[in-house]
């Protein structure tokens, strides 16, 4: 069976025609099942864990990569398939698995074209895509060897799965994450980025200002913290047009 | 002598170093590395390295293939070929199977040359022939 899950933004009225579109054509597809709306009462973590008890054998999270983020920490380590039905902006990784909009999701689930890929682990929280911090005060130590530190300003990005077109290539099936420094140098005329690549399966990243990772630009994570990859940890439905 | 070649090895760095970047420690990587910034500590790879001109290597290195056109204060051991720009500084031992020096490049310490294949063949013979003691 299943579980659709509705974002808590998505019970705002400007998204209310966009909610009946998605429920009509999946009905028109057949692959109606439990909808199930986040609300002020009622989080998105408390009806996952509810509906445990049925089995459920997809869940499909309807919303952006907050709700994506969402779902994959309330999943635990259950094996149950996810899918993803974007609606609205901030939806990077619904994209690089090949989904481009609402309508083309549903088709997405009903071909139901299943592929496995690691998730990044920061401290006890999962993420798809990458997480991101200043570079200022930061300092990574990768698999306990050698520290790596940025001199300048710029971001520092442990990316399992790159959502951004322009950026390095990054697979989810590989098992590394791809730490990309970049520090920008500010010109007279024009500013440059000087960009760093190295592939890891483990750091620890600690931030002497007290800065915060963001992950899946859904979620804040405290430093210091350790980064891992989760082989295999996640079964999600994607596109023809998927980036990996 | 072998840039072509080389350049086509650096197609695909599995790791750069960028200039804003400082490196402290033990780096060992599996494929080709190009460094721009500052390492200290030591450097390792199966693969190919490249040194940019902005580069300071502070550390042993130890790479299958070579360009250098940076500074590198240590010992050099490359497995096949090493070359040197005419920007490359090089304060410490160097052990390669073949070398491409430019002129301008500064190499201050001993240069081995070394034919880790011919070494390794005359040990697999010489394995061969040693008789075998039966009790």
């Amino acid at each position: 069976m299943h579980i659709y899950i509705f974002d808590y933004f998505l019970n705002q009225k400007s998204h209310e025609a966009v909610v009946a579109k998605i429920e009509t054509r999946l009905t028109d597809l057949g692959l109606n099942g439990k909808n199930c709306h986040v609300g002020p009462l009622k989080s998105l973590k408390s009806i996952v864990k509810e509906e445990f008890k049925n089995n459920p054998k997809t869940i499909v999270a309807i919303g952006n990569n907050a709700t994506l983020n969402q779902l994959i920490n309330a999943l635990e380590e259950n094996d149950i398939t996810v899918g993803i039905i974007p609606v609205g902006d901030n939806n990077s990784i619904a994209q690089s698995f090949g989904i481009e909009d609402e309508e083309r999701a549903c088709n997405v689930l009903s071909a139901r074209l299943v592929e496995t890929i690691s998730l990044g682990k920061i401290n006890e929280q999962y993420f798809i895509a990458a997480a991101q911090i200043a570079n200022k005060e930061t300092i990574l130590e990768i698999n306990g060897k050698y520290t790596v530190e940025p001199t300048g300003p710029g971001l520092t990005k442990i990316i399992n799965l790159n959502a951004d077109a322009s950026g390095p290539k990054s697979s989810p099936q590989d098992g590394l994450l791809e730490i990309v420094v970049s520090v920008t140098k500010k010109g007279l005329i024009s500013s440059s980025t000087d960009v760093s690549f190295i592939q890891t399966s483990r750091l620890i990243a600690n931030n002497l200002a007290h800065k915060n990772f963001l992950i899946d630009n859904a979620a804040e994570v405290a430093t210091p913290a350790e980064i891992t990859v989760v082989k295999g940890g996640l079964k999600v439905i994607v596109g023809k047009e998927r980036v990996f | 002598m072998f840039k072509k070649q080389e350049a086509d090895n650096f197609k695909e760095a599995e790791t750069i170093i960028g200039p804003s970047v400082k490196v402290e420690g033990d780096f060992v990587g599996q494929g080709n590395i190009i460094v721009d910034g500052v390492i200290k500590g030591s450097v390792t790879t199966n693969g190919n390295l490249r040194v940019g001109e902005q580069a300071k290597i502070t550390a042993v290195v130890t790479a299958a293939n070579a360009l250098i056109s940076g500074e590198i204060h240590g010992n050099v051991t490359i497995k096949g070929d090493l070359e040197l720009t005419e920007n490359a500084k090089i304060f410490g031992d160097v052990e390669t199977k073949s070398i491409c020096v430019a002129r301008g490049a500064i190499l201050n310490g001993k240069c081995a040359m070394t034919n880790n294949e011919i070494k390794d063949n005359k040990k697999q013979s010489l394995e061969k022939t040693e008789p075998e003691i039966r009790l």
